[in-house]
């Protein structure tokens, strides 16, 4: 059984982390049209991420401009996939108990 | 979390995923790019040792270009590994260019010869069609994908 994981709780953190699991980076401004989240909620999060060791940030610059970089580390990779599992475990296990609980009437 | 919540998270991460799939679209310019690098490594052999060297330099120069360009483009950078089934098209892109490197290498080649002309335009075309059907399988995966 896999656990769910304390970081990923909040939605707008679990929707930033699955987006990064699926580029090799991304730029703060997309990641933010993307999720669809302000400035500084995404910031917020993306320090938490960080913080927890699941993801890294680089500056680089662009058109005259420094721009942030997100990536996912190979912990952060790993903590979204058990806890997907999790939450589909946790889903599985209510639509079985609904299915018992009709064939017991 | 109960049940109901768990689905709501999982319900996020597809709407999050379904957004990601809408701008991950590469122009058929990026796969010619794609395309040009595999024939480039891929023909080399063909050649005297000077232009081998010079277009296996020129190929292992563009690939940081590609990723260049790509971050500047599209805002992010996705590579060829990216697991589930675009491992396929990867895998075949890589049988293409091998292919076509060993057919340099057995055949008596000389440019201009016209089958050398032939693989070379056959790897090119195929190297950037898979590039294509990578992206279709990306983006299917985005859509499809469940938890594992």
């Amino acid at each position: 059984m896999s656990e769910l994981d304390e970081v990923l709780h909040r939605p707008a953190r679990l929707q930033i982390v699955a987006v990064l699991a699926k580029v090799d980076d991304i730029e703060f401004a997309t990641l933010r049209d993307i999720v669809a989240v302000s400035d500084s909620v995404l910031s917020k999060h993306l320090s938490s991420l960080v913080d927890a060791g699941y993801a890294k940030l680089s500056k680089a610059k662009q058109d005259g401009r420094q721009r942030t970089w997100a990536a996912l580390t190979r912990k952060g990779k790993r903590a979204f996939a058990s806890h997907m599992r999790a939450l589909a475990e946790l889903v599985e296990q209510a639509e079985a108990a609904i299915a018992d609980e009709l064939a017991t009437e | 979390m109960n049940p109901e919540e768990a689905r709501a998270a999982l319900d996020d991460v597809r709407a999050v995923k379904s957004r990601l799939t809408e701008r991950t679209r590469w122009p058929l310019w990026r796969h010619l790019l794609y395309g040009l690098v595999m024939t480039m490594v891929s023909a080399a052999p063909a050649f005297d040792l000077w232009l081998q060297a010079a277009l296996l330099i020129a190929a292992v120069a563009l690939v940081p270009v590609i990723v260049w360009i790509d971050r500047r483009h599209f805002g992010m950078f996705v590579s060829g590994y990216q697991g589930s089934r675009t491992k396929w098209a990867l895998l075949a892109s890589i049988g293409v260019a091998l292919a076509g490197m060993f057919a340099m290498l057995v055949l008596p080649l000389e440019p201009p010869e016209p089958t050398l002309l032939a693989i070379v335009l056959g790897v090119f075309g195929g190297s950037t069609a898979l590039s294509m059907w990578w992206e279709r399988l990306y983006r299917a995966d985005l859509a499809n994908e469940e938890p594992r």
